[in-house]
C-alpha cells in the first residue's frame, strides 16, 4: 500500500493452522474480605481456547463466567496463574522483546463501552493518526493521514473528513464503536479480541455494526475471538463458528454454532438458547426457564460440576465429581456427567 | 493549521473570560500586572530614586508630583510607594511562578509513576510523599530562609525551589489516586495493546486526561506561593527592599505605627491589596482552566449553551 | 374486553430542549391493565416521552402549551396531568399512581447509601415518616421480587450485581402501590439470563398488582415476550402502532419492517447482513418530509416534500406512512 508500511500479519506463521493457542489457562484472583482476610478464586479454571487462522470464535458466556479475563490473557494484559498462551508456536509471557513486540502489534482489543475506551480528550483523527506516528508506519503527516481516512471509511465513518476533528463526546454509541474498530484494525493485526462489542448499543444497530466488523476482517484475513453473552450474534459469522460456552470460569461446552443452536447439549446451554429474546409472540409461552436460582458469585462455585446446584438434571455424581470436557463427536466437546 | 488553530483558541479564550463580570475583571487585573511586569524588566519604568530618611521624606501623603508615581505616597525610604509596588510585580510572579512549575512538575511526575507503575516503585515513591507531607511546610520554609547566607534570599530560582520543597505532596497524593482509578479503564488496555510503551501511557494518554485538574492546580499553586513569599518577608526574614510588598507591610507596621495611626495607612493598604487582586485573579482563572482544556466543556461554550 | 378503559391519554405531545424539538407532537393511549410498549432507537424521543408523563424533564426542556395528557384516576376522577400544579402532581400522583422503575445499568441508584435508606428515603419524600411501615412494606416488595430482604436491605449498591439492582428498582417503583408503571429499558445491560427473569417477574408482578406497564425499549425482540400493544417511534413521531401480532407478523411501515429484520433470527445463517441502511438523524438538521425517507427502500417523491400524517386503518392499527396512504 505504501512504503514503510507493515502489514502487520502477513508475515505471521502460522502453527497448527492456530493464530493463538491458549493452553490449560488458569487465572487466580484474590479479594480482601474483611480487615485482614483473603479469599482466593479462580476467575478461569484450566480452559483451553484455540483461534485457527483467519476465522472467528465465539466465546460466550454470562457477568462472572471468567470470558474476559480468558480474552485478556490472550493478550497479555493479564498473567495467568498456571497455562501458556501461544502465538506463531511461541509462549507469549517468555518471549525476546523483539518477538514480543510483533505479537504486540498484531494482537489488538476492542473493548465493551464506548464510552470508556476512547481518550476523551482527543480527536478521533488524532488518536489514529498517533498509533501510525508512534510505531513509524508513514512517511509523512500527508500519507498518515491517507490511511487513516481509509481506515475511516472502511469502519463506517462517512465521510472520514467529517469525523478527524472530533472529541469522543460528540459522537453517538454506534460512532464511537466504529471508531474503536478502526483503530484497533489500523495495524492490521492477525488477532482481534472484541469484548461485548455491541452489547451496549440499540438492537438496531447491532448488525451493522457486526457487518462492518466482518467485512474488514475478511479484507485483511485476521482471525477474531468474539465474546458475548449473546450467542445469536455469532450466527452472523456463518454456520461453521466455532464457539465455546463457560460458565464460572470452566468451558461446559463447544463446537460449531449451527449444531450447538440445533441441538445444544449442556443444560446450561440449553438455558442460554432458551433466553434468547424471539421476535415472535407466540413462542412466549412455550420456553420456560430450566435453571434454578441466580448464578453464584465466584468466590462460591459449587463443590463438583459448576452446575450442580442449579441445574434440573443434577444428579448425586454432579455434586462429588468434576465432569471432564470430552469430546463427543467430531468438533463437540461438552462437560457433563450425561454425556460421560 | 497553526494559525486557523491559535486564532480559534484566542477566540475561544476570549469567550470564555467574557462570560461574566468576575472573568473579565480577573483577566484585566492579570494582563495589568503582567505588562507591569514586562515594563520593569523592560527598563520601561523608572528606577527607584534614591533612598531618604527622616520625618519628612517617610510616609508622605499623596501628592501629584511626578505622576503617577507619587499618587499613593512615599514609603518607608521616602521613595514613591506605586512605583514601589510596581517593580515589585516581576519578582513576585517570577517566584511565583517558578515555585508553582516545580511544585506542579515533581508533584504530577511522582503521583504519575508512583500511580501507574504500582509495586516497588509506589512503595518507595509513596514513603517519600507521606514524609513530604508531614512535614510543616511553611516551618521549614522558615528556618531555610533563615539560614540562608543574605545573596542567596533575593535569588528567585532559591525562593521558588524552599517553597515549593514540601508543596508538591499533597498534589501527588492526589495525582496518584487519580492515575491508580483511571489504570483500569479501557482505553488504557487498548493503549497498552497498541503497543505504547509505560511512559507515552503515562505522560501521554493519563496525563491529558488530567490536564484540566492539572492546570487548575498550577494556578492554585501559584496563589500558594504568593503567600509564601509575603509571608516570609512579612515575618521579617528577607532583606529589606522597597519593591518587596511583603516588606512594606511589615515596614508600615514597625517603623510607620500602622496599626496605630493614619500615617502609614496607604503604605500598608496598598501592598496588601495589590496582593489580594492578584490571588482573586489566579483564582478566577483557576476556575476556568477547567473550560479550556475540557474539549466537552470547550465545544459547549462555543455553541453559547 | 368491552370494558376496557384508557388509563393514560397523551395527545399532542410536543418537547422541546432548547430550541430543539425532541417530539414533534404525538398522540397514544394506555389502556388500563395492558402493557403497552414503546419502542425505537436511542434519541427518538421514547424516554422523553416517559419523563413528560411522570413530569421529571429536565429544566432545558420546555412541553408544548397544547399538551394534554390525561390519566382516568378512576370513573370519576379524570386529571389533566400537565395542567396540575407541582406540589399537588407530587404529593397525589409522582410515584402514588404512576411511577417509574428506571435503568439499573445507569447507576440509578445512590452508591453512598444503603438499599433501607433508598426505601425510607423515598418513603418520606413522598411524605410518609411511619419508619416501621416503610420496612415492612420494603420486605414485602423485596420478598416479591424474589431478593433475600434481610440480606439486601443492608447492602450498597456497590455490592449487587445487575439484576439484583434491577430488582430492587422494580421494588422501588411499586413502594406507594401505583396504578401505572413506567419501564424505562428494564433489561438493558442485564445478562441474558436475567433478562428472561425479570420480565418473567414483571410479568407476576403485573397480574398479582392488577398493574398496567408502559414500557420503552430499544430491543423489539424483547416486546414480542410480554407486550399487547406496540407503538415505533423515530425521530420523535410515532410511525406505527398496532397491537403485537400485526407488528410481528403484518408490520407495515419500513422502519418497523428494518427493526424486525436486524434481530437474528435463531438457525439463520444468511450470508448477506440485512441492516437499516444509513445513519440515525441529526435532530438539530431532520430531513424535509418523511423524516425516514433517507433511509427507506420505498421512498418516492412525496416521501421527500411532505410529512405523512399519522392515520388509523383498522382497529387499533396507525400508520404514518406514505405508501399506505390512499
Amino acid at each position: 500500500m505504501h512504503a514503510g508500511f507493515i502489514y502487520a500479519n502477513s508475515e505471521v506463521k502460522i502453527v497448527d493452522n492456530n493464530v493463538i493457542e491458549a493452553k490449560n489457562i488458569k487465572v487466580v484472583f484474590s479479594v480482601r474480605k474483611g480487615l485482614l482476610k483473603r479469599i482466593k478464586f479462580a476467575a478461569v479454571d484450566k480452559v483451553s481456547v484455540y483461534v485457527p487462522r483467519g476465522s472467528v470464535v465465539g466465546l460466550i458466556g454470562e457477568s462472572g463466567s471468567g470470558k474476559t479475563t480468558l480474552g485478556k490473557v490472550t493478550l497479555a494484559l493479564i498473567k495467568p496463574t498456571n497455562g501458556e498462551v501461544l502465538f506463531q508456536g511461541k509462549n507469549i509471557f517468555k518471549m525476546s522483546e523483539k518477538e514480543f513486540r510483533y505479537y504486540r502489534l498484531n494482537a489488538q482489543y476492542i473493548p465493551q463501552d464506548p464510552y470508556a475506551s476512547i481518550h476523551p480528550f482527543k480527536k478521533i483523527g488524532d488518536i489514529l493518526i498517533d498509533v501510525l506516528k508512534y510505531h513509524r508506519l508513514a512517511n509523512s503527516y500527508k500519507e498518515a493521514l491517507e490511511i487513516v481516512k481509509d481506515v475511516m471509511g472502511k469502519a463506517g465513518l462517512n465521510p472520514p473528513e467529517k469525523y478527524l476533528d472530533k472529541y469522543p463526546f460528540q459522537l453517538s454509541g454506534g460512532e464511537r464503536q466504529r471508531a474503536s474498530i478502526a483503530r484497533a484494525l489500523i495495524l492490521r493485526p492477525a488477532y482481534i479480541v472484541a469484548d461485548e462489542p455491541v452489547t451496549m448499543l440499540d438492537a438496531s444497530l447491532k448488525s451493522s455494526i457486526i457487518k462492518t466488523l466482518r467485512d474488514m476482517l475478511y479484507e485483511i484475513h485476521s482471525s477474531l475471538l468474539f465474546i458475548t453473552h449473546e450467542i445469536s450474534l455469532l450466527q452472523f459469522f456463518g454456520r461453521n463458528t466455532l464457539i465455546n460456552v463457560m460458565y464460572l470460569g470452566k468451558i461446559v461446552e463447544s463446537g460449531c454454532i449451527n449444531d450447538i443452536l440445533s441441538e445444544p447439549l449442556h443444560p446450561y446451554t440449553k438455558a442460554l438458547i432458551a433466553a434468547i429474546p424471539i421476535a415472535d409472540p407466540k413462542s412466549r409461552e412455550t420456553r420456560k426457564l430450566i435453571l434454578k436460582g441466580i448464578a453464584p458469585s465466584p468466590l462460591n462455585r459449587p463443590g463438583g460440576c459448576v452446575l450442580s446446584d442449579r441445574c434440573p438434571y443434577a444428579m448425586d455424581i454432579c455434586r462429588k465429581e468434576e465432569p471432564i470436557l470430552k469430546e463427543i463427536e467430531s468438533g463437540r466437546r461438552v462437560a457433563c456427567n450425561l454425556y460421560a | 493549521m497553526s494559525l486557523s488553530t491559535t486564532l480559534s483558541t484566542l477566540r475561544l479564550v476570549s469567550r470564555i473570560y467574557t462570560k461574566s463580570p468576575s472573568t473579565i475583571f480577573s483577566l484585566i487585573v492579570i494582563t495589568l500586572y503582567t505588562v507591569g511586569a514586562l515594563a520593569t524588566v523592560l527598563g520601561l519604568v523608572p528606577p527607584l530614586p534614591p533612598a531618604k530618611g527622616g520625618w519628612e521624606y517617610i510616609y508622605q501623603p499623596p501628592s501629584a508630583r511626578d505622576f503617577p508615581w507619587y499618587i499613593l505616597g512615599t514609603d518607608f525610604t521616602g521613595r514613591p510607594l506605586l512605583l514601589a509596588i510596581v517593580r515589585g510585580i516581576s519578582t513576585t510572579l517570577a517566584v511565583a511562578f517558578l515555585s508553582a512549575v516545580i511544585t506542579v512538575t515533581i508533584g504530577v511526575a511522582l503521583g504519575l509513576i508512583s500511580g501507574y507503575l504500582g509495586g516497588i516503585v509506589d512503595e518507595i515513591f509513596s514513603i517519600i510523599i507521606n514524609v513530604a507531607l508531614t512535614i510543616p511546610t511553611y516551618l521549614l520554609a522558615l528556618i531555610l530562609v533563615a539560614t540562608l547566607p543574605a545573596e542567596l534570599k533575593t535569588n528567585i530560582l532559591v525562593l521558588a525551589g524552599i517553597l515549593s520543597i514540601t508543596a508538591w505532596a499533597s498534589l501527588a497524593r492526589a495525582v496518584r489516586a487519580q492515575t491508580l482509578s483511571l489504570r483500569k479503564r479501557e482505553f488504557i488496555d487498548v493503549a497498552k495493546t497498541l503497543g505504547f510503551s509505560a511512559w507515552k501511557i503515562m505522560f501521554d494518554e493519563i496525563l491529558r486526561f488530567m490536564a484540566p485538574f492539572i492546570a487548575m492546580s498550577l494556578t492554585l499553586a501559584m496563589c500558594n506561593a504568593v503567600y509564601g513569599y509575603t509571608g516570609l518577608a512579612f515575618l521579617g526574614l528577607m532583606p529589606i527592599s522597597s519593591e518587596n510588598w511583603g516588606i512594606q507591610i511589615y515596614m508600615a507596621i514597625r517603623a510607620g505605627g500602622a496599626l496605630y495611626s493614619d500615617r502609614a495607612i496607604l503604605a500598608l493598604w496598598s501592598p496588601i491589596i495589590t496582593i489580594v487582586l492578584l490571588q482573586y485573579a489566579l483564582i478566577n482563572i483557576a476556575k476556568t482552566m477547567e473550560a479550556i482544556f475540557n474539549p466537552a466543556l470547550r465545544v459547549s461554550y462555543i455553541k453559547g449553551e | 374486553m368491552n370494558t376496557i378503559k384508557p388509563l393514560i391519554e397523551v395527545r399532542n405531545l410536543g418537547v422541546s430542549y432548547l430550541n430543539i424539538k425532541v417530539i414533534s407532537n404525538i398522540d397514544f393511549t394506555v389502556f388500563k391493565g395492558e402493557v403497552f410498549a414503546l419502542v425505537g432507537e436511542s434519541g427518538c424521543g421514547k424516554s422523553t416521552a416517559a419523563n413528560a408523563i411522570l413530569r421529571i424533564l429536565p429544566e432545558i426542556a420546555s412541553i408544548d402549551p397544547t399538551s394534554i395528557i390525561t390519566y382516568h384516576k378512576d370513573d370519576l376522577n379524570s386529571l389533566n396531568l400537565l395542567a396540575m400544579d407541582e406540589q399537588v402532581f407530587s404529593r397525589e400522583i409522582r410515584w402514588r399512581e404512576i411511577s417509574m422503575v428506571f435503568q439499573g445499568a445507569l447507576n440509578s441508584l445512590n452508591p453512598v447509601i444503603k438499599i433501607r435508606d433508598h426505601f425510607t428515603e423515598t418513603a418520606r419524600a413522598h411524605g410518609i415518616k411511619d419508619r416501621k411501615w416503610i420496612l415492612d412494606r420494603a420486605r414485602e416488595l423485596l420478598e416479591a421480587v424474589k431478593l433475600d430482604p434481610d440480606r439486601v436491605l443492608n447492602l450498597y449498591p456497590i455490592e449487587m450485581s445487575g439484576g439484583m439492582k434491577q430488582r430492587t428498582l422494580i421494588a422501588l417503583a411499586l413502594l406507594l402501590n401505583p396504578k401505572f408503571v413506567i419501564l424505562d429499558e428494564p433489561t438493558t445491560a442485564l445478562d441474558v439470563l436475567i433478562q428472561r427473569e425479570i420480565i418473567s417477574l414483571l410479568k407476576d408482578l403485573k397480574n398479582k398488582f392488577n398493574l398496567t406497564y408502559m414500557l420503552i425499549t430499544h430491543d423489539i425482540a424483547l416486546v414480542a415476550d410480554i407486550a399487547d400493544r406496540i407503538a415505533i417511534m423515530y425521530a420523535g413521531r410515532i410511525v406505527e402502532e398496532a397491537d403485537i401480532y400485526d407488528i410481528f407478523y403484518k408490520p407495515l411501515h419500513p422502519y418497523t419492517q428494518g427493526l424486525l429484520m436486524s434481530v437474528p433470527k435463531l438457525g439463520e445463517f444468511k450470508e448477506e447482513i440485512v441492516t437499516i441502511p444509513g445513519m440515525p438523524p441529526d435532530y438539530r438538521n431532520l430531513p424535509s418530509g418523511c423524516k425516514f425517507h433517507p433511509r427507506c427502500p420505498y421512498a418516492m417523491d412525496i416521501c421527500r416534500k411532505e410529512e405523512p400524517p399519522i392515520i388509523k386503518l383498522d382497529r387499533e392499527r396507525r400508520i404514518a406512512c406514505w405508501i399506505h396512504l390512499r
